[in-house]
């Protein structure tokens, strides 16, 4: 596999020399420990392309943590920045322990000065959440979003442990023990893989029953390389009509029971706001990640393109985050426009769609100008939220006339 | 259900004209939830609605109308 567009092909300098300035991190996401817990069978860190977490370090070492809080707090000062967010990531972040946790949290807030707020979260399959742990995190102001896809059966035919065994009961546990006090405020939401073989309204209804604050659903992670599974079966639109079927459930109440993040995003897009997801929308990408080594790599889910697609050569020991924001393939993710093909640039639905996540996009021969491999279903999914929305709004108008 | 693509297709939904605050009262709906968002984010003077705005503008200058 080659790295194609924008590694080869864009000119950053030019950019800037163009009067185009790069938008500052305001999202760190740190990856304390390599290793997980659980083997899913769609996850890119061990069952894609890339190979990389073999090679790195089981945990952040405090001396990474360190530096890295430093180049945070550098970052922040630099660009007078108000607030930024921390995420703990991995590999499964409690493999790491609450204490080594609470300190990568109180190490950062340290090295930031008093003008910038830090916002911490955890991302977790939850199989690790226990009670002595969430009083850990709680304390520290940790906010936890937990990995969950819906029933049982759903969740255990994808998330399984090396044993070959079904995560779907030690993540409950966990989750009902987060969803309760005195730990409910801060439950983030859950995290959804789409599965189009489950059904999308068991799968939504799932996962109301832990009263999420938010819910996220995420398309599997594929490549016009590596197309998405079940693509002979379930040909495109299948996930678009799939996210349709349960947009609609979620939309069809009198009373929000929860926000899904991506349907919320888009409806904000279509009235003309916008986004703060890398799903959907031309918002500039403000998110960089740090190993367990300490080496800066851009969004990890471009593991999914080739091996190595997520490395920038910088680490935070030698480079400051500045030299990341000047990485071509980071200034592609923050050029909006400038970053689609000439396919994307002629669809009416672009300044929706944004061309989809980043990583979808690849393609071995031009890189990651592309439409989304899954173009079909965004297309769709937008279409159709689209049309429910225009005519809701076309009914409040009638009640004002 | 869906808008087939057409030449002058926009999925934009224009909310110009419409005092939301109002009209929504305490509805709690998903979309009322997003178009109060909306409208908090106007009250607050952001970019938020530019987004439909400028693309109004693209369209005006060159010659079509959204």
């Amino acid at each position: 596999m080659t790295a194609g567009w924008p590694v080869h092909g864009l000119d950053v300098g030019a950019l800037r020399e163009s009067g185009w300035r790069p938008t500052p991190f305001r999202q760190f996401v740190l990856k304390v420990a390599s290793r997980c817990n659980l083997s899913c069978d769609y996850c890119y860190m061990y069952h894609l392309a890339d190979r990389g977490w073999r090679s790195s370090p089981r945990m952040m070492s405090a001396v990474v943590v360190a530096k890295t809080a430093d180049r945070i707090a550098e970052h922040a000062a630099r660009h007078d920045l108000d607030q930024v967010s921390v995420i703990l990531h991995g590999g499964e972040p409690l493999l790491a322990g609450a204490d080594r946790l609470t300190a990568v949290v109180s190490t950062v807030r340290a090295a930031l000065s008093p003008r910038t707020r830090l916002s911490a979260g955890l991302q977790t399959n939850g199989t690790l959440l226990d009670g002595p742990t969430l009083d850990r995190l709680v304390g520290a102001d940790i906010r936890i979003a937990v990995s969950l896809d819906g029933t049982a059966d759903d969740h255990d035919r994808h998330r399984r442990d090396a044993s070959d065994r079904g995560s779907h009961a030690a993540t409950v546990a966990g989750l009902r023990l987060l969803a309760e006090e005195p730990y409910r405020d801060h439950f983030a939401g859950l995290l959804a893989v789409v599965d189009v073989t489950n059904d999308p309204v068991d799968t939504y209804e799932s996962m109301l029953e832990f009263r999420p604050p938010t819910v996220d659903f995420l398309l599997p992670h594929a490549t016009w390389a590596s197309p998405p599974d079940n693509r002979d079966t379930h040909p495109p639109p299948a996930h678009g009509r799939w996210l349709a079927t349960v947009f609609d459930r979620w939309y069809d109440v009198p009373l929000r029971e929860t926000r899904v993040r991506l349907f919320s995003e888009i409806i904000h897009l279509i009235l003309g706001g916008n986004s703060h997801s890398d799903q959907v929308g031309l918002s500039p990408a403000a998110t960089i990640v740090v190993n367990t080594d300490g080496a800066v790599e851009q969004i990890d889910t471009l593991r999914v393109a080739y091996a190595g697609a997520s490395s920038t050569a910088l680490t935070v020991f030698a480079n400051d985050f500045d030299e990341s924001l000047a990485h071509p393939a980071v200034a592609a993710r923050q050029i909006g426009l400038a970053a689609l093909s000439e396919e994307c640039l002629s669809c009416p639905l672009v300044r929706v769609c944004g061309g989809g996540h980043y990583a979808h996009r690849y393609r071995p021969d031009t890189g990651f100008r592309n439409p989304s491999v899954y173009c079909a279903d965004l297309a769709y999914l937008i279409r159709h939220i689209g049309e429910r929305v225009r005519r809701d709004v076309a009914r409040l108008r009638e009640r004002v006339r | 259900m869906t808008a087939q693509a057409g030449e002058h297709e926009t999925v934009f939904v224009d909310l110009s004209g419409l005092s939301l605050v109002e009209l929504l009262g305490d509805d709690n709906t998903p979309l009322a939830v997003e178009l109060r968002r909306v409208a908090d984010l106007v009250e607050r003077r952001t970019e938020a609605v530019a987004g439909f705005q400028s693309y109004v503008d693209d369209l005006e200058e060159a010659g079509e109308s959204p």
